[in-house]
């Protein structure tokens, strides 16, 4: 006796109740549904690929960084690399010291940053995130791997919150729907720009940033003579974020308000550039020293 | 319906949704019009019954693969079925109008896109809100996510405009025969 075909109707009927039951599953029964993600991304990456790079040169985001005349910037670099050399002498006498005290045995694991080259190939609007190639299988973990620009290697883009073999997805800083370790808080250091002393370093002010929703991030009430200025460069700072997130530039006081209470201010700060027109990042991942990249 | 054929428009379509999309978006705001359900539109138009349901609940789950929603714990999830049933639902709602349309008028299409994908939109947000009450889902404000998901839905019916006439051009690759139509005079 033939086998009764199952009709168009039942199908239909079958795969909506499937898609029923598998929307209503909280995400611990339902995260493995992502699996699906990466095949599906990767087979529509040659058609979002190039339509992510036409649409990125039709709306070029904007560079909001000050221009710096040459003779600036060869100045900073002689700081800069002053600094650096200074900071490399002093991490071989304490290397010494330490080989010394410990016959050898390092106390401490020195973290690592695993960088990555990752274009992008496409955004998810609704979810405030852009998608970048570089997966699980070049070394990305979700929530330890955040992205810098590729134009400004210091400035942060956002952090991985999903990443499949070989496809990323980069949750942007400033979306209000950023959680790292549950805080909604950007932990930020204030620093004037140009040179930048140990004193003034130790003396920088601090203070808690949550994105505002239109691109900038707004800082809670801080102390009004804590001299945050416009223009003052903002750096995270935040034990929450990843190592290889600290000291990441998170854009330029735009505005210092003042409130009611005239001893507390709130700061606004605006990214360098749009964020969601980044065309190409940087992933950057803390790792222990030595440790292999998860295949 | 040529389910080949179908699949490389899928194709195309998804792709220009992850990737081309953000050129028309405004602002910050995540409002942009979408290109899938232009497609969905078309084949609940004039794909058999059967087919339509079956193509749309498709670029449902493709749609629902490409998106993903972050959560409190700071990593994102990938809610498979939202947008699987809500152009399901849309495309009932074409199948069972359809016959009384001015399919070939492309105000139709222009018009029938807004509807699509207004019902496409809210039940991904039931679905969404209802979830996010037992699950760790981090969701926009109800105003703002509502207002994002209009202004999308009334840009779909402006690219509609030029997808319409496209789609219409490349209908008998598809193997849709749009000859039967009401015409639009």
């Amino acid at each position: 006796m033939a086998r009764r075909r199952p009709t168009p109707q039942a199908l239909i009927t079958f795969a909506s109740a499937a898609c029923l039951t598998m929307v209503l599953l909280p995400s611990r029964y339902s995260g493995w549904l992502s699996v699906f993600r990466d095949p599906v991304l990767a087979l529509v990456a040659p058609v979002s690929g190039p339509a992510s790079a036409v649409a990125s040169m039709a709306r070029k985001g904007e560079d909001r960084r000050p221009a710096i005349e040459p003779d600036e910037l060869r100045r900073q670099r002689d700081f800069y690399r002053a600094e650096y050399e200074r900071a490399l002498a002093r991490i071989q006498t304490l290397e010494a010291q330490v080989t010394a005290l410990q016959s050898g045995v390092a106390p401490l694991q020195d973290y690592e940053t695993l960088l990555l080259d990752a274009p992008r190939i496409g955004s998810d609007l609704e979810g405030g995130a852009i998608l970048v190639r570089q997966g699980k299988r070049a070394g990305v973990v979700p929530d330890q791997t955040v992205a810098t620009a590729r134009q400004a290697p210091q400035h942060l883009v956002g952090i991985v919150t999903e990443a499949q073999t070989a496809i990323s997805t980069v949750l942007l800083a400033n979306d209000p729907r950023v959680r790292v370790g549950q805080h909604r808080y950007i932990g930020a250091l204030v620093l004037p720009e140009g040179e930048v002393t140990p004193e003034a370093f130790a003396m920088a002010a601090r203070c808690d940033l949550t994105a505002a929703g239109d691109g900038t991030y707004v800082s809670e009430e801080i102390a009004a003579n804590s001299g945050v200025e416009v223009g003052n460069i903002v750096h995270l700072s935040d034990d929450n974020w990843p190592v290889s997130a600290q000291m990441l530039v998170l854009g330029h006081v735009r505005q210092v308000t003042p409130l009611e209470n005239p001893l507390w201010v709130t700061v606004v700060v605006e990214p360098d550039f749009d964020l969601s027109r980044v065309r190409h990042v940087v992933l950057r991942t803390s790792r222990y020293g030595g440790e292999e990249a998860t295949p | 319906m040529n389910w080949f054929a179908f699949a490389v428009l899928l194709w195309v379509f998804a792709g220009l949704d992850v990737g081309f999309r953000e050129t028309f978006q405004l602002g910050h705001l995540a409002i942009a019009p979408a290109f899938t359900p232009l497609l969905a539109v078309f084949i609940a138009l004039w794909a058999p019954s059967a087919h339509a349901a079956g193509a749309c609940l498709l670029i449902g789950l493709v749609a629902d693969v490409t998106r993903v929603t972050p959560t409190e714990s700071g990593y994102a999830v990938t809610v498979v079925g939202a947008y699987a049933l809500g152009y399901l639902a849309a495309c009932t709602l074409v199948l069972n109008f359809r016959s009384i349309l001015l399919r070939r008028n492309p105000l139709t299409f222009v018009a029938l896109a807004v509807v699509f994908m207004a019902i496409t939109e809210v039940v991904e947000f039931m679905f969404l809100r209802v979830r996010s009450r037992y699950d760790e889902l981090v969701l926009l404000g109800v105003g703002v996510d509502l207002a994002q998901r209009g202004g999308s839905v009334v840009l779909t019916g402006l690219l509609a405009i030029v997808i319409g006439p496209i789609l219409t051009f490349i209908a008998p690759i598809v193997g849709l025969d749009l000859s039967h139509g009401t015409r639009w005079w």
